[in-house]
């Protein structure tokens, strides 16, 4: 049962950190570089989650995925299924990556990036060549938090893709199944799993980024 | 790959390799265990969580004596009230009150025949076993001594709602009410209780007697009786299978195993 | 060939300019503010003028005539542009950078390499922006622009942050380049020694207008009005009021001063603007008899600053007229160092001084 929940809890938080880092990185790059009057709105829109309790995020969540919802497009269900885990844990994450991302493509000197333009590389390439990668710390730190909150996702969770061992039973999940149980001693060991799971995944993102940074010269 | 001196310039090698290590989880994981929602489903029980210990071995029994397996989904009875309502594929509701299994039924939720009491929860006062002070019925929580009682949220706990009843009843709840504190649920009003944060607890027989404390049952006339319930959700595609397993949990061998957990018989009204 | 007809509306004024580079160096010149920037922008695509049409090598990059309006879009344009801080890429190598607008990728190598040895930036091919002074990072900024072997290159203020010898050499390398590839270059600047350093043909732009255009020594001898007079930085610049015109000459009155400047078809009454150049203010030897040149036009003023530069002395004059008695007008001449030791003079001492009949332009009416 823990290495069911373990491994989809990774598989869980890995999707949902991919798939934050994609749809933040374009909210981000969007919103750094456009000024409209809409904007402060959709800032607070992307950082809801981070205010809201997780299962009234959940709720929500179960509004929306579930029968009647506006987003039931598929005939078989997104709720009590994995993917809407992998939501459950999107959305909470989403504020994190955002405003880390923002703020790094923000301090991205916009000369370089007309110097790209002038260059001939259309706005796609260089976001690509210049934004991003002078961005890289920042896009880093966001995904390394979302990963993390995703990881420890439990409210919304719970409310949109159930509590089925072997299916949408995540670490968090398993282990309030144990406490629930009175298991407390599996239970501390499942914690104690999850904190090393969590801290070596940081710690394994940490390494990588320093080898990126000693690979390649300091640069201002 | 062309290697020219002046190749393109670098992109962000360890944001790719990042990704790269979560796609290889992710379908590390893909190919281990069975992803997608499969056809020929085992049945899905939404059950209360206070029910854990109880349902896994009925799940357990009812597999061996038929071959047919059972999942189970354990949260608070009110999260999974809004989870059937709002579609979730689930097959028969078990909760730990009767309120929300009716509330569905009359939504069309859940099959109104299929509603039947399974189970009558008993209330007990928890207290460490190393309390100086002897605390059995609720007048005893008078004593000032007493600083701090839990019990579970009365908003949304059926077993809250119970402990309101009872301190009402006994008349003792103008004095106790500010002593109170609520968990979340009757799992956490219990930590409270064990971890010395509080010095009594109201909680069910069930978390009682797997716990290392000193409990008194509250006599049942002091609260209404709290039932539990269950019902078959109405778009179960597999509703007589629903219906064979509420009846497992009705017959004599699911409530002698309802029993062994502090559960009472359905039918029983009398006192202890 | 660049052509540039294009209007565009701003907070403070309208930018309304209009000019052609076609293979030389145009420098825009103008203080801060006037809209040389806006210029560049709208002619790299960075910014849309309102109106207008904007083409290089009869290519259109920009057309609107109110109806309709074509655009090419920044990356396409194919214009070299040399950004005031450089804007190298930081995460980039040199050679990188320079090669960063090739597309076709098969000899970026050599070629970076080639370029570099052209801006005398050997062996630096693999060192990053950082690692470069500020001359070298200008090089490599202007070597990247040049690697996509544009049409017209634009440098914004490109000497701002070099000192003296750096600049110089840049300026030689620019102008060398220039006439190799045959580029058109336009370059924005408020330093007048840059201008003069590089350009061939000068506009003057004040608050969105074109003041003035043309060649540089031109534009700077005979400016055809205050403003642009006073953008160009000419020293000594003067009113006064036609007494007379005559064949021999014209007579100015100038704050009750008298002045006889070269004949030139004026009114009587009218009133007119005048420079005199440093140079022809001359500074007299009290004793010495006065040289046909310097019989007219002589003054008494009070020495109130002295600069030296090298070879080469600055004095400022004040003197009274009768429109200012008390504040007085200042001059400014301009003498060799051994003539203003051989004066004697020093800050409050009293001087004559002549101002060269031929030497007082006159700006158009």
């Amino acid at each position: 049962m823990i290495w069911d929940a373990l491994l989809l809890s990774l598989r869980v938080a890995s999707l949902a950190t991919l798939l934050v880092t994609v749809v933040g990185l374009l909210i981000a790059l969007w919103l750094a570089r456009s000024d409209f009057r809409g904007r402060s709105l959709v800032e607070t829109l992307v950082s809801l989650p981070m205010v809201l309790p997780p299962s009234v995020v959940g709720y929500y969540l179960l509004r929306f995925l579930g029968r009647g919802g506006p987003l039931n497009i598929f005939g078989t269900q997104i709720v009590f299924t994995w993917l809407a885990a992998v939501i459950a844990s999107a959305v909470v994450a989403l504020p994190l990556m955002f405003h880390s991302s923002r703020a790094a493509i923000a301090a991205v000197d916009p000369t370089l990036e007309k110097a790209a333009g002038s260059l001939g590389s259309p706005p796609w390439k260089v976001v690509w060549d210049v934004t991003l990668p002078l961005a890289r710390r920042g896009i880093l730190a966001g995904m390394v938090l979302a990963f993390a909150r995703g990881l420890g996702e439990f409210g919304a969770t719970l409310m949109v893709a159930g509590n089925i061992p072997g299916r949408t039973q995540t670490l968090p999940l398993a282990i309030y199944d144990l406490v629930q149980a009175n298991r407390i001693p599996e239970a501390n060991a499942t914690v104690v799993l999850m904190t090393a799971v969590a801290f070596g995944s940081l710690l394994a993102v940490n390494r990588l980024e320093r080898r990126a940074r000693s690979r390649e010269k300091r640069y201002a | 790959m062309r290697q020219t001196p002046a190749s393109s310039p670098s992109r962000f090698p360890s944001l790719t390799s990042v990704l790269a290590w979560t796609l290889i989880i992710f379908f590390v994981g893909a190919c281990t265990s069975p992803a997608w929602p499969q056809t020929a489903e085992p049945l899905l029980v939404s059950a209360a969580s206070n029910l854990i210990l109880a349902f896994e071995e009925m799940g357990a029994a009812y597999e061996e004596e038929t071959g047919r397996p059972v999942t189970f989904n354990f949260a608070a009875s009110g999260q999974l009230a809004l989870q059937i309502e709002q579609g979730a594929p689930v097959d028969l509701f078990v909760s730990a009150n009767t309120a929300y299994v009716e509330d569905l039924a009359a939504k069309g939720r859940v099959l109104p025949d299929s509603v039947q009491t399974y189970a009558r929860g008993r209330l007990t006062l928890w207290t460490r076993a190393d309390a100086s002070l002897p605390i059995e019925t609720v007048e005893d929580l008078l004593d000032p001594k007493v600083e701090r009682v839990s019990i579970a949220n009365p908003e949304h706990a059926p077993y809250g709602v119970a402990a309101r009843q009872a301190l009402q009843t006994a008349g003792v709840w103008e004095v106790i009410q500010p002593k109170l504190v609520m968990g979340e649920n009757v799992r956490q009003a219990l930590q409270y209780a064990e971890t010395g944060n509080v010095d009594a607890a109201l909680v069910p027989l069930s978390l009682s007697i797997t716990s290392d404390g000193k409990w008194t049952l509250i006599p049942e006339d002091l609260h209404a009786p709290i039932n539990q319930a269950l019902g078959v959700v109405a778009d179960s595609p597999r509703q007589d299978q629903a219906l064979d397993f509420a009846a497992f949990i009705t017959s004599a061998q699911g409530q002698a195993i309802l029993g062994e957990y502090g559960f009472a018989p359905a039918e029983e009204v009398s006192s202890p | 060939m660049l052509e540039v007809d294009i209007e565009k509306q701003l907070e403070d004024f309208t930018l309304r300019v209009t000019f052609q580079v076609d293979r030389e160096v145009l420098v825009l010149f103008g203080p801060s503010g006037a809209g040389k920037s806006m210029t560049f922008s709208c002619i790299t695509g960075l910014a849309r003028p309102d109106r207008g049409m904007i083409r290089l090598d009869g290519r259109v990059l920009f057309e609107d005539d109110g109806r309709n309006r074509q655009e090419v879009p920044l990356h396409k344009r194919h214009i070299g542009y040399v950004f005031q801080n450089y804007a190298l890429f930081p995460h980039m190598t040199v050679a990188q950078n320079l090669s960063y607008g090739i597309r076709d990728r098969r000899d970026a190598g050599g070629r970076a390499k080639a370029m570099l040895a052209r801006l005398h930036l050997d062996g630096l091919a693999d060192r990053y922006p950082h690692q470069l002074s500020g001359g070298q990072q200008q090089r490599v900024a202007l070597g990247r622009a040049l690697m996509i072997e544009p049409a017209l290159l634009l440098l914004d203020e490109p000497f701002a942050a070099l000192d003296g010898a750096v600049r110089e050499s840049l300026q030689a390398d620019i102008a060398d380049l220039q006439r190799e590839m045959a580029l058109s270059v336009v370059y924005i600047t408020h330093n007048l020694m840059d201008a003069f350093a590089l350009g061939d043909r000068l506009a003057v732009i004040q608050a969105g207008q074109l003041q003035q255009v043309g060649p540089i020594q031109e534009v700077f001898q005979h400016p055809n009005s205050r403003t642009v007079a006073e953008i160009t930085g000419v020293r000594n610049l003067l009113e006064g009021v036609v007494s007379s015109s005559s064949a021999e000459g014209l007579v100015i009155d100038w704050g009750g001063h008298t002045i006889l400047a070269p004949p030139a078809p004026r009114a009587r009454g009218e009133p007119v603007t005048f420079y005199v150049r440093p140079e022809d203010v001359k500074l007299l030897y009290p004793e010495r008899p006065l040289a046909p040149a310097v019989q007219h036009n002589r003054f008494t003023g009070r020495v109130s600053n002295v600069m030296a530069a090298g070879t080469w002395v600055t004095v400022r004059l004040g003197m009274a007229t009768s429109s200012s008695p008390d504040a007085k007008v200042t001059l400014e001449s301009h003498l060799p160092m051994r003539a203003y030791r051989a004066l004697g003079l020093e800050v409050g001492a009293t001087v004559d001084f002549s101002l060269r009949r031929d030497g007082i332009t006159l700006l158009p009416s």
